[in-house]
């Protein structure tokens, strides 16, 4: 990773954040697609998965993601208003926040989960927003979620 | 209450209870009612489904009847009767609104509560902190000194029988006088401890046996995401991964759903609590969207339903 990319790479451990990104179709993966083409520098520290609206958004897939060692999890979807199927993020607003409250209560810290409404013009607000995830995760250190406790 | 104040108690509602099912049984109200036995071992009790006048003998109503019954509706097809205690006719509630009953097909005969016991004679679980004393949703009521209300006299409006009439809600959900006084219980009650240690300490109790999701209301999929295996949530290794996903997933299936019961953890064979997550979204769900679990069946459960102007909370970069 250069200098380019606005983050800094972990010189002692070579350890760098992985961070499962969910992208709606229509708004985020464009996005994602508008700040390739235009050459932004993000951290590679992101996998995209496509998902066709964000509320298709089980939200086992974010739990399961961080129980299989995810160091975070990133959630992008369209902007309230513009969802491609009317009302899709809508309902996933309220699942989101409840996670989100959830995954707190349990002692997940809330900086490992993000979820933000990029629209398919924003490909610097996306660029943005991904260098804000992966400094945040990174700041937090490997996801030390399922160790186990010594207990069998 | 003194315990001896609660044992007078339900004998009073003991005894109105068998003249009520023996009039349902009478008028064909209901094919079969949905009570309580006297369990084998003592200071237990178990469902009993009453056909006939025979089987009314054996009705017992005291103070360790802990289980759920509203679970059992969805297996009757048919008028069914029911003895509710809130948590009971919550659950009842839910099911209207979830779409899984039909409100014509189930008689219910509320019963107000204080609280039930474990068999050790301690406060159950889901009656600790529990604030609502009178069913949300009955037709007949049976008040804790025997008193026998019917809804319509109980709202005093003479307004034709049914659920949509909100005084009974605002009559029943409203601000109780006697809410939580006698079990010293405090609902708003703070968390002590939200650390992943408390959390992964009770997942190491666990044993995946899913007794709480058997004995919850609210789980009633044909298929659990658990048991699915194309493609399987979980692997068969029952680590760290596997707890958490079972209980993370559950406990987000039950958000805003949960009528706090304390089924799941009384059948925990391990002594897994872990109701505190599931609290805290139900009194979060009612902060933020005004929502309560089984308070009333005409609306739409809290994830089912959206508000253009719902808060973001917690997002990133939100305007």
């Amino acid at each position: 990773m250069d200098n380019n990319t606005g983050c800094k790479p972990e010189k002692d451990t070579g350890w760098e954040p992985r961070i499962v990104a969910f992208l709606c179709n229509w708004c985020s993966y464009a996005g994602a697609d508008l700040a390739g083409t235009g050459r932004l520098q993000y951290p590679p520290s992101i996998r995209i998965i496509r998902v066709p609206c964000s509320g298709r958004l089980n939200p086992l897939f974010i739990i399961k993601a961080l129980a299989e060692g995810a160091d975070g999890v990133m959630v992008s979807g369209c902007h309230p208003g513009d969802c491609h199927y009317l009302t899709g993020n809508m309902y996933a607003r309220r699942r989101f926040v409840i996670l989100k409250k959830l995954l707190e209560t349990a002692g997940i810290h809330p900086d490992r989960v993000h979820f933000t409404w990029v629209s398919a013009s924003e490909g610097g607000r996306f660029a943005e927003v991904v260098k804000e995830v992966t400094e945040r995760v990174r700041k937090l250190g490997p996801s030390n979620i399922t160790e186990n406790t010594g207990k069998i | 209450m003194e315990l001896q104040d609660r044992g007078k108690m339900h004998e009073c509602q003991e005894k109105q209870l068998a003249g009520i099912c023996r009039k349902l049984l009478d008028e064909g109200k209901g094919d079969v009612i949905l009570a309580y036995a006297g369990g084998e071992i003592e200071n237990s009790t178990i469902p009993l489904f009453i056909r006939g006048c025979g089987e009314i003998e054996r009705l017992k109503y005291d103070e360790y009847c802990y289980p759920n019954l509203a679970k059992y509706l969805l297996e009757n097809k048919g008028k069914t009767g029911i003895v509710a205690k809130p948590c009971d006719a919550r659950a009842i509630a839910m099911y209207i609104a979830e779409n899984q009953l039909a409100r014509e097909n189930v008689y219910i005969i509320g019963m107000e509560c204080n609280g039930m016991k474990n068999m050790d004679g301690s406060l159950a679980p889901g009656c600790c902190e529990c604030s609502v004393h009178v069913p949300p949703l009955f037709d007949v009521l049976v008040k804790c000194n025997g008193e026998v209300v019917e809804r319509e006299q109980y709202t005093n409006t003479g307004a034709p029988a049914g659920y949509e009439d909100d005084a009974v809600f605002n009559a029943v959900t409203g601000e109780s006088g006697n809410a939580g006084d006698d079990n010293g219980v405090n609902e708003d009650k703070p968390l002590e401890d939200k650390s992943l240690e408390r959390f992964k300490k009770e997942l190491d109790k666990c044993i995946l046996c899913f007794a709480c999701r058997q004995a919850c209301y609210g789980c009633y999929c044909p298929v659990c995401f658990m048991d699915r295996t194309m493609p399987a949530w979980i692997s068969t290794d029952p680590g760290m991964g596997a707890k958490m996903v079972y209980h993370l997933g559950r406990a987000m299936h039950l958000a805003g759903r949960c009528v706090e019961c304390g089924a799941c953890e009384r059948v925990c064979p391990s002594g897994v609590k872990i109701r505190y997550l599931i609290k805290e979204i139900n009194s979060f769900c009612k902060d933020v969207y005004g929502y309560r679990a089984g308070m009333n069946p005409g609306e739409y459960p809290v994830l089912a339903a959206f508000n253009k102007d719902d808060k973001e909370i917690g997002f990133l970069r939100s305007e």
